[in-house]
């Protein structure tokens, strides 16, 4: 068999199976969409095609218990698991996670290469300006992760702006990245972090004071974690909440999408799968998206 | 209209100052590459016992790992014991070693390019060690190898926006931070493209003409 | 350490997908480099001109710059392309760029002597590139192909930016589910030396078995294998 493998029998393979790879890979790959903003095309219903291809895509961020991915690479956590239930209810069998940052769910969504956001991707001005939001399923306080004891006594936004010292770190593009923003405090006293695992890090290699994201999230990652500490609930940082983020062309989806999910809180399987991740059901009821996208940010 | 000239226009303050950071990054890089490549040359090439084969491993394992892992074991995992500095500073090191270990084999073979005769007249003239290497021998080398420094720091320029995914705020990660928060990425992204090959093929050409100059004499 | 036991699975897919994008941006690699380093030797400006400009921007531009501008930017235009299709092209072309100067130097660099006995043969331009000067290149293109292809193998965790679920990005996942941090990139930081080491051990073996002179260096080694036998031989 090596004999015949001369080289110029085996370049002409290299090269015909390259060829092939390269044609395959771009076909499948390829394919045109107008961008959001310039009038998708108004043809394209969510819902049947979501129905059709038997799954939704959604972005998710890894970070409990708002979503996480367990070691299978199943995609679960409080928010997607309600899309499931809702999607169920809808004929949309399957939800496809792809994990993003933050920073990148709003573009994503509008450029199409996923069809829903559900992490926990909380409600303000900016953000309802650019989505359409299902009516919340989650309401969500904020805290700081801080050094055992801490030391720095960090437990307000004021705190943050009384001493300039200070570092606070926080996710790209994230929720409280906008509540720092919002009461003026200095890009200098700001230190970005690539996720909540990098956040605990930096506290723990001293290049934050504090690291600033929901409750929930820190508790969840002091499981792993008993380096630090989590403070009480920030009293001056806005409470707000989140649902599925949909483009603000497939309002039939949403409306759709609201129906469900109304009736889903109506049984008992919604309180059970936000009892499931640490979330209170009771908090979301009466608030509505609209009340949440006042949210200053 | 696609291009949004005026947005365009606004932002070029911004990326300029994080081109700034990354020709600081690239030049203190370029340093730190210069000087550690050139004492991973000599270690190796005066085959101390233990040392020499030490070096010789970690120069085949920088250069066989990406960049991207190399800065992420710095960032992320040095601090846990006990090795922590800001995000510039372990940037700049981390690109540094890299690299050293690609400058320690142009180091090898500039010295292994000076004419043997050198060496024997050195030792005609009974000189000590350190005036063998440092008044003869490494002039000669380096003279050859200042083109491929050139080289590799036009390629660390480039590198450096790998720096970014460790949160150095230089041009490739201020073009990403203008387009998360304007949602308009294609403007921030082609300018920063432009900004790179307005200064580094210039910087080619350039050491292309110092290659010409100091070509060895065959 | 027992987290990436359980996370083993997960690696391993990361690990495929990794190989996947290698393979398949190494084969754009290497049409684009023949594609663009011939048409640099090509007399017409017409052809040789494009080909240089697509040359210089690739190579001057930063990789990563590139990966960001074909899966963020490209959309904007209206071409939306899957994560994957997107990296794959960056990769491709950027470090189809660098191997094409890889291919017209070698190709240039042979004797002039077997570009003229191939005019004087008859022979068009055409057959004389595909029978005598690439052929003949081969040899002293591979080097710097395994250069490049070791290198492109390294970029290839820059995907893991552009949300491709490659051995990195599957290593930032566990990472953050488990706090393993240590041990997780570590456990890369070696794969990802297995793999350059393999790799170099392929071109090795390329760069043998297609070596110009292999003929003489099979005699040597069986002159070398006759010696020795004969020694042992004359032992007895």
């Amino acid at each position: 068999m090596i004999a015949n493998l001369t080289r110029r029998n085996v370049l002409q393979g290299a090269g015909v199976a390259a060829l092939g790879a390269v044609v395959a890979v771009v076909a499948t790959g390829c394919t045109t969409v107008t961008p959001a903003g310039q009038g998708a095309a108004e043809g394209t219903d969510l819902l049947a095609l979501a129905k059709k291809q038997g799954y939704l895509r959604v972005g998710i961020a890894n970070e409990p218990p708002y979503t996480q991915v367990n070691s299978d690479g199943t995609v679960t956590g409080c928010e997607p698991d309600v899309l499931k239930a809702v999607c169920k209810r809808l004929g949309i069998d399957d939800v496809q996670g792809i994990i993003t940052p933050y920073e990148s769910m709003i573009p994503g969504l509008q450029a199409n290469r996923w069809d829903a956001v559900a992490a926990g991707l909380f409600m303000k001005q900016s953000r309802c300006a650019e989505v359409l939001y299902s009516e919340p399923v989650i309401v969500s306080t904020e805290s700081f992760g801080v050094p055992i004891g801490n030391p720095k006594k960090i437990l307000t936004v004021a705190d943050v702006l009384a001493d300039s010292s200070l570092r606070i770190a926080v996710l790209p593009g994230g929720f409280e990245e906008g509540i720092l923003n919002t009461a003026k405090v200095p890009a200098a006293q700001q230190v970005t972090v690539k996720d909540g695992r990098s956040g605990i890090e930096a506290l723990a290699a001293d290049r934050a004071d504090a690291f600033f994201l929901p409750t929930l999230s820190l508790r969840a990652l002091s499981e792993t974690d008993k380096g630090f500490e989590v403070t009480d609930q920030v009293p001056d940082a806005p409470r707000t909440g989140s649902g599925a983020a949909f483009r603000t062309t497939d309002t039939a989806f949403l409306k759709a999408y609201n129906v469900e999910l109304a009736a889903l809180k109506l049984t008992p399987e919604f309180a059970e799968i936000l009892d499931n991740w640490g979330f209170d059901a009771a908090a979301v009821e009466g608030v509505t998206a609209d009340e949440l996208c006042q949210t200053a940010g | 209209m696609i291009w949004d000239n005026a947005f365009a226009i606004s932002i070029i303050p911004m990326l300029l100052k994080g081109l700034w950071v990354t020709v600081q990054l690239t030049l203190l890089g370029t340093l730190i590459a210069a000087v550690l490549g050139l004492i991973a040359a000599v270690i190796r090439r005066l085959q101390v016992p233990v040392l020499s084969h030490i070096v010789t491993f970690m120069v085949i394992f920088v250069r066989g790992t990406p960049l991207l892992i190399q800065a992420y074991v710095a960032f992320f995992v040095l601090p846990i014991y006990g090795i922590s500095f800001n995000a510039f500073t372990t940037g700049v090191v981390i690109i540094g070693i890299n690299y050293s270990a690609y400058m320690a084999e142009v180091y090898r073979s500039g010295i292994q390019g000076v004419p043997t005769g050198q060496w024997e007249a050195a030792t005609a003239l009974s000189l000590p060690a350190a005036r063998t290497w440092f008044r003869v021998i490494l002039p000669q080398a380096v003279r050859t190898v200042i083109p491929m420094l050139g080289n590799y720091l036009i390629q660390m320029f480039k590198d450096s926006a790998v720096l970014s995914a460790i949160t150095v705020v230089e041009l490739m990660a201020t073009a990403q931070s203008i387009g998360t928060s304007t949602y308009r990425y294609l403007e921030p992204l082609t300018m920063a493209g432009a900004l790179f090959f307005l200064v580094s093929y210039p910087a080619s050409r350039l050491v292309n003409k110092l290659e010409r100059r100091y070509a060895p004499k065959q | 350490m027992s987290a990436i036991i359980e996370y083993a699975p997960l690696l391993w897919q990361g690990l495929m997908t990794t190989i996947l994008v290698a393979v398949l941006s190494g084969a754009l690699c290497l049409i684009i480099a023949f594609t663009m380093g011939l048409a640099r030797l090509s007399p017409h400006w017409i052809v040789r001109w494009p080909a240089g400009v697509f040359i210089e921007v690739f190579r001057g531009t930063s990789l990563i710059v590139q990966m960001f501008w074909f899966f963020y930017a490209l959309p904007f235009f209206g071409i939306q392309l899957n994560p994957l299709t997107a990296a794959v092209l960056a990769l491709g072309l950027n470090e189809g760029a660098y191997a094409a100067e890889v291919v017209r130097g070698a190709i240039s660099s042979r004797a002039k002597g077997q570009t003229e006995a191939g005019i004087a043969l008859g022979m068009s331009p055409a057959q004389r590139l595909r029978r005598i000067l690439i052929p003949q290149s081969i040899p002293a293109m591979l080097p710097p192909f395994g250069n490049v292809m070791v290198d492109l193998l390294k970029n290839t965790s820059l995907v893991s930016l552009v949300t491709v679920t490659d051995l990195t990005f599957r290593a930032q996942m566990i990472r953050s589910t488990t706090g393993e941090t240590a041990a997780v990139f570590l456990t890369i930081l070696v794969m990802y030396f297995l793999l350059s080491v393999l790799l170099a051990m392929l071109t090795k073996w390329l760069e043998k078995r297609y070596a110009l002179d292999r003929r003489a260096l099979a005699v040597q080694r069986k002159a070398l294998r006759q010696t020795s036998i004969k020694d042992k031989v004359g032992s007895l």
